[in-house]
């Protein structure tokens, strides 16, 4: 056999050297202190809420593609449901927590609730129906058709939501919490309610503008998405949406705003607000003609 | 009329050239700024008499001290750096009566007849940096403020234990919905790069400094947010959730260009 020449094994040896990337040192590992417990929280409460599944659940199959599908666009419609917006609002501008939060009208405590009879007789909404209303008359779009995909991927983010929730069952938390559970108790019956908007302007101020702007109009990021929604004015909700109604936006506010602090406000702070807000222009309701809308002005 | 309307097409052309190289080219700094971020770059670099150099422990470049828990401060609001060293120089409101040496006419002060006239001005103590901020003149908090906020800053993010960032990622983006908590993101910005004055950028924070923050928040050793916002969330955090965020929000990879 012929021996083999040192300088081709010398060759072989630097080439093997330099292919194979040296071994770093171990990288720095994330050193997280232990915190000291300050305040005794609460750690669980049992049956007093539904708790949604985690994100980190949701299944990894084509069924799950659209369920992340469904929460991308719940929570960037502009975004991902562009041809069916009008304005610049999420859907998670309002359904708080991407549709998880109680008292902000969560996706599991509606979910099981449809079909439901409607306002006039013989009428049904459907879930579908009940999204294309908020497409309609809360983002000033087109409802989405009920065969396009963003319709089949919010009712499979809304219907995920719900895993393990009873079905026709009226959930602690559903819509806007009722006047009774808040502190201060029912509210008392005036044949007559007087909102003050002057008195709510002055809550606005030390309340709402430090995040939606003294001018309501909302604070924009560096791409021109909000970061905290606009109340009035074009890129807001239209007359036509529930929260366009003083009581129900009075109910809203207080069960949720300030973010962080629900509750915190008085029944008289929250109705007057809700009246300072809807005092000023937005769009209008599309069911409602011009015609009608001088009619209504002439009265 | 040929050379009229030649002349008058170049003029409008020259006039529109200039109008797109104006919102072409980025907004010109003032001169006092740029001069303040002079200052303030001495002050934070040398110190001043009983004044420490702020990098002794912030960092050369801001960037803040991770295995002590000194904050970064590149790349903050401006009006957020303002704030914080005022409070820290803020001592608490005197509480009692008060009763004028010599009486006084009161009836030409104009009143805030408001129930909010009770919110005081905000506290933030600490051992080591209320006495710096006290011996602070006004024009250095200005000027450190502006020297800090024009900083760049690139944050390393640095492996951690998979749980226990999704489960920070879960606050992040959704907080505590049955508790009524808000996510971190709704308020202090997509990857909690700040808003404004108000709601500062926690990205690339040290997650000692975050821990330490969330515990005075809830002890009310710091409660100069605005509006009570911050202690209404900090006091439902238990310690495993302060955990979490913090080797979340340290994780994040973050960049801000220097200005």
């Amino acid at each position: 056999m012929k021996p083999v020449h040192t300088g081709w094994l010398l060759l072989l040896g630097a080439t093997v050297a330099l292919a194979v990337p040296k071994a770093d040192a171990p990288d720095a590992y994330l050193n997280v202190p232990a915190a000291g417990n300050i305040v005794a929280v609460p750690v669980s409460t049992p049956g007093d809420v539904f708790l949604p599944p985690p994100i980190i659940d949701i299944p990894q199959d084509k069924a799950g593609d659209m369920i992340k599908l469904g929460r991308l666009i719940f929570t960037d419609t502009p975004r991902y449901a562009r041809r069916f917006t009008g304005n610049a609002l999420s859907c998670s501008n309002c359904h708080l927590s991407e549709g998880r939060k109680p008292g902000a009208a969560p996706l599991w405590a509606a979910w099981g609730m449809y079909p439901m009879p409607g306002n006039q007789p013989g009428e049904v909404w459907s879930f579908e129906a009940r999204i294309q209303g908020c497409f309609r008359y809360s983002q000033n779009g087109q409802g989405p058709q009920l065969d396009s995909p963003e319709m089949t991927a919010l009712v499979a983010y809304a219907q995920w939501l719900s895993t393990g929730a009873p079905a026709r069952t009226e959930l602690a938390g559903r819509g806007m919490f009722q006047q009774e559970t808040l502190a201060g108790g029912a509210p008392t019956p005036a044949s007559k309610p007087v909102y003050s908007v002057s008195h709510g302007q002055k809550v606005y101020q030390f309340q709402c503008a430090a995040c939606h702007g003294a001018d309501g109009l909302g604070v924009t990021r560096k791409d021109n998405s909000y970061q905290f929604p606009p109340l009035w004015g074009q890129a807001s909700y239209g007359g036509g949406s529930p929260l366009a109604q003083v009581p129900k936006l009075a109910l809203f506010v207080r069960a949720n705003m300030p973010l962080g602090r629900g509750g915190s406000l008085s029944e008289t702070d929250a109705n007057d607000v809700a009246a300072y807000i809807l005092s000023k222009p937005r769009p209008s309701d599309p069911r409602i003609g011009w015609r009608q809308r001088w009619r209504e002005a002439r009265k | 009329m040929k050379l009229n309307t030649k002349i008058w097409l170049g003029v409008i052309a020259l006039i529109g050239a200039g109008i797109a190289l104006a919102l072409y080219l980025p907004p010109r700094t003032p001169p006092e700024i740029i001069q303040a971020r002079q200052f303030g770059a001495k002050l934070a670099q040398q110190g001043r008499g009983d004044i420490p150099a702020c990098i002794g422990c912030h960092g050369a470049h801001g960037e803040g001290n991770a295995t002590a828990g000194f904050p970064r401060l590149a790349g903050l609001d401006v009006g957020y750096l303002t704030r914080q060293l005022q409070d820290f120089a803020r001592e608490a409101p005197q509480t009692g009566a008060h009763f004028d040496p010599v009486s006084r006419d009161y009836s030409k002060t104009p009143r805030i007849n408001l129930p909010y006239s009770i919110l005081t001005p905000g506290l933030r103590r600490d051992p080591v940096m209320s006495p710096i901020a006290k011996s602070l003149k006004p024009a250095d908090i200005e000027q450190l403020a502006q020297y800090f906020s024009a900083l760049g800053l690139t944050a390393k993010p640095l492996p951690g234990d998979p749980e226990t960032l999704e489960r920070g990622e879960d606050l992040a983006l959704r907080g505590k919905p049955e508790y009524g908590v808000p996510g971190c993101f709704s308020c202090h910005g997509q990857n909690a790069v700040g808003v404004g004055a108000i709601f500062p950028s926690l990205a690339g924070q040290p997650p000692q400094y975050i821990i330490e923050q969330l515990n005075r928040w809830q002890s009310g050793a710091r409660d100069n947010d605005e509006n009570g916002l911050m202690r209404a969330v900090a006091e439902w955090m238990t310690d495993g959730d302060k955990h979490s965020i913090a080797a979340y929000l340290a994780n994040l990879s973050y960049q801000v260009p220097a200005k």
